[in-house]
């Protein structure tokens, strides 16, 4: 009879898991349509099935002469998981659009190899291993992280395989070798721009510094250490933080003290999303300043109102008024996954749109595919994209402001 | 600013505390050390948004998911420690078996629920705060305090003045002779672990209100910090808990404030190992506990 009993709630609670899980989203995933990743196998670290939907390819009068593939690493499990799934939503968009457009790739049928390197430098030094050994792999992109991607460039490198970082700020990335580009602003010019823009719109006297504990956090403290004195500025507090870190009142009560009227925010959404839920809570007047990563619709709806005012640099902008290749893209985007895209997400359709041009140009070569993207001059969605001496695609920074509970683009001549 | 600190390492030192009660009543009938109790507390917060989606209502679905992570705890036990038990394996066995439980649960979510974190509404803030300059105590701080102290007393007083905690005590001295004086070992087993889940709700909710905030893996730095808390306070005491957890958040936002954040992880540890190498029963356990 216990045993009747035991199993019965335990039915009970697993059905109620089920069905909370197969039913509704918590409030914050209400937006969220389905996307396509939700119809492909999960990816691991075993190469994975061939995901191509061939009713959706147009038919084409050459015959395939094979497959050509492009490595996608980032983290599908874990707390980075969501930045993944991004990444990995929009190659999967910039595959698609490939081949409504042009069907074949230099006459190649077009795969991603999706795998899940868990953000761990270790998985995705293992994962560079097996892109490389592949032959029918033209080029990649990933990871989530500088830490994570910078453990298998050096793979690349040394194999010659193209390795395209969507997310990459950390000023020594492609210093690794010839074979590493970055399409993402550096650690620098994001700090540069998101002090230029407080100095300009706000002009406080002092200033606080709440950054992760990271290689990107803490490279982009150290920039800006040295570049805030040099404005007439005071930082009056810097404090890091920790993943996973929830609490943060004292560190509020340092930045208070401190009497910061500003303080740039160099962390995830998730991560700063409480940090400025408990300070707003404490103090209605201080004002925030993000950098790209915060140009991110869950910043707003981790928020609410306590991020109204905030400023943000970005590269991309949603629903641009200014912009109708980026109104397109992001309507293209929305009505694929449900979601606006993040400026990463963007960054990631380029760098797959880019390796598509270079392998419909020069074909199966992974040393041609190199110098074709060194040299490219590419009609990206977020701009036209080249790349400098040190393989770093060229950035402009728009103004973003949340007003209203949105991102609104600032026009930055009022400043000028 | 030593007392914003203290007064903010009070909030935070609850939260640790609830958490460590958990731990506290499995260690204190079974002796073991259930490290399931950090996700089970992760779980809690999470499904009360899937609940509040389910047009429940905040007391509604705080209420109901109190009940499903208390089946939940109840599920480790019977499904995965209760057979353990059964083939008298040994403690070491029962420890990992909890450890995987904890995987399980936390990876579950995150395939279901996403990854992400997720808005949790401050459903106990009543907007009202001290101010003295830049010193600030908030409503929610209040409620947070008050709410984990009564906690406590209700969960004292069910071990102490109950059949059910008589029941307890006895299983804790010596389960054998419990049994032969009739008490059914396993269904009050299967009451503690849900008592243990329950209070874990209840910081899920509260944590999850407090910091407005919900995600699959919240529960593992607060667990491990509320795990420091209760071998400081003494494994097995509901008090020792409480006060472990008190001294561990006031030291975490001392050191924040007077050392940086980046040392604000370590202190716990620090004490745990302090705690070890002094006073192993902690400052209010027996000196005859078993460790594990």
């Amino acid at each position: 009879m216990k045993k009747i009993i035991s199993i019965i709630i335990c039915l009970a609670l697993c059905l109620t898991f089920a069905a909370a899980c197969a039913g509704e989203k918590p409030p914050a995933d209400d937006n969220k349509g389905n996307t396509p990743a939700d119809n492909n196998p999960p990816a691991d670290n075993n190469p994975p099935e061939d995901n191509k939907d061939d009713t959706n390819t147009p038919p084409d009068d050459g015959s395939s002469k094979g497959v050509v593939k492009i490595g996608v690493f980032v983290p599908l499990t874990g707390d980075r998981a969501y930045q993944g799934e991004r990444t990995k939503a929009a190659a999967e968009l910039a595959v698609q659009d490939w081949k409504d457009t042009h069907g074949l790739c230099g006459g190649y049928e077009v795969e991603l190899a999706i795998y899940d390197d868990k953000n761990s430098p270790e998985e995705a030094a293992s994962i560079a291993e097996i892109l490389v050994s592949d032959e029918d792999v033209m080029g990649a992109m990933g990871s989530q992280s500088s830490s994570t991607t910078m453990s298998a460039t050096p793979v690349f490198q040394e194999y010659g395989l193209v390795c395209l970082s969507n997310t990459s700020s950390h000023t020594d990335y492609t210093k690794t070798g010839n074979y590493i580009f970055r399409n993402n602003c550096i650690n620098a010019q994001e700090a540069e721009a998101s002090i230029e823009m407080v100095q300009k719109i706000i002009g406080p006297k002092t200033v606080g510094i709440f950054y992760s504990m990271n290689d990107w956090g803490v490279n982009v403290y150290n920039y800006m250490t040295e570049v805030i004195p040099k404005t007439g500025m005071t930082i009056g507090a810097a404090e890091p933080v920790a993943d996973n870190t929830d609490d943060f009142g004292t560190t509020i009560a340092n930045f208070r003290a401190a009497g910061c009227e500003v303080i740039f925010v160099a962390a995830t959404p998730d991560i700063s999303s409480p940090f400025i839920n408990q300070y707003r809570a404490l103090d209605s007047e201080v004002q925030f300043s993000g950098f790209i990563n915060s140009y991110d619709e869950q910043l707003i709806t981790l928020t609410g109102k306590n991020c109204e005012g905030m400023l943000v640099p970005a590269t991309w902008f949603n629903w641009s008024e200014l912009d109708q290749r980026q109104y397109d893209f992001t309507k293209e985007y929305y009505d694929y996954y449900g979601e606006e895209p993040t400026s990463l997400a963007v960054q990631a359709y380029d760098c797959v749109g880019m390796m598509l041009d270079a392998i419909d140009h020069v074909g199966k070569d992974r040393a041609a595919i190199r110098d074709y993207i060194e040299s490219i001059e590419y009609d990206g969605v977020q701009c036209v994209l080249t790349f400098n001496e040190t393989r770093d695609a060229s950035k402009t920074f728009a103004w973003a402001k949340v007003e209203n509970g949105k991102f609104v683009q600032v026009d930055r001549s009022q400043y000028e | 600013m030593l007392l914003q600190y203290i007064a903010n390492g009070i909030a935070i030192g609850m939260a640790y505390a609830i958490v460590a009660l958990g731990y506290s009543i499995v260690f204190g009938i079974l002796r073991l050390l259930n490290f399931s109790h950090a996700a089970v507390y992760a779980f809690s917060a999470n499904m009360i948004l899937v609940f509040m989606g389910w047009h429940f209502g905040i007391w509604g679905a705080v209420a109901v998911s109190i009940v499903a992570t208390g089946l939940l705890a109840v599920c480790v036990n019977q499904f995965a420690l209760k057979p353990l038990r059964k083939k008298n394996s040994d403690k070491v066995a029962n420890l990992i078996t909890t450890v995987g439980a904890s995987y399980i649960i936390q990876n579950l979510m995150v395939m279901y629920l996403g990854s992400e974190r997720k808005t949790f509404p401050f459903f106990y803030d009543f907007g009202v705060s001290i101010d003295i300059g830049f010193y600030t105590i908030t409503s929610a701080q209040i409620s947070m305090f008050v709410i984990a102290g009564l906690l406590l007393v209700f969960l004292t007083l069910i071990i102490r003045k109950t059949k059910v905690g008589l029941a307890m005590r006895g299983i804790e001295q010596n389960p054998l002779a419990a049994n032969l004086m009739g008490i059914n070992v396993e269904w009050i087993i299967a009451i503690a672990f849900f008592m243990g889940g329950a209070s874990a709700a209840v910081g899920g909710a509260l944590i999850g209100g407090y910091y407005q905030l919900a995600y699959p893996s919240m529960g593992v730095m607060v667990g491990n910090k509320a795990f420091a808390s209760a071998v400081l306070g003494g494994l097995g005491v509901l008090h020792g808990a409480a006060i472990g957890g008190l001294i561990v958040g006031v030291l975490e936002c001392l050191i924040i404030g007077y050392l940086g954040a980046s040392y604000r992880d370590g202190i716990a540890f620090v004490l745990l190992i302090i705690t070890l190498i002094i006073k192993p029963a902690g400052l209010f356990g027996k000196k005859n506990i078993t460790k594990v």
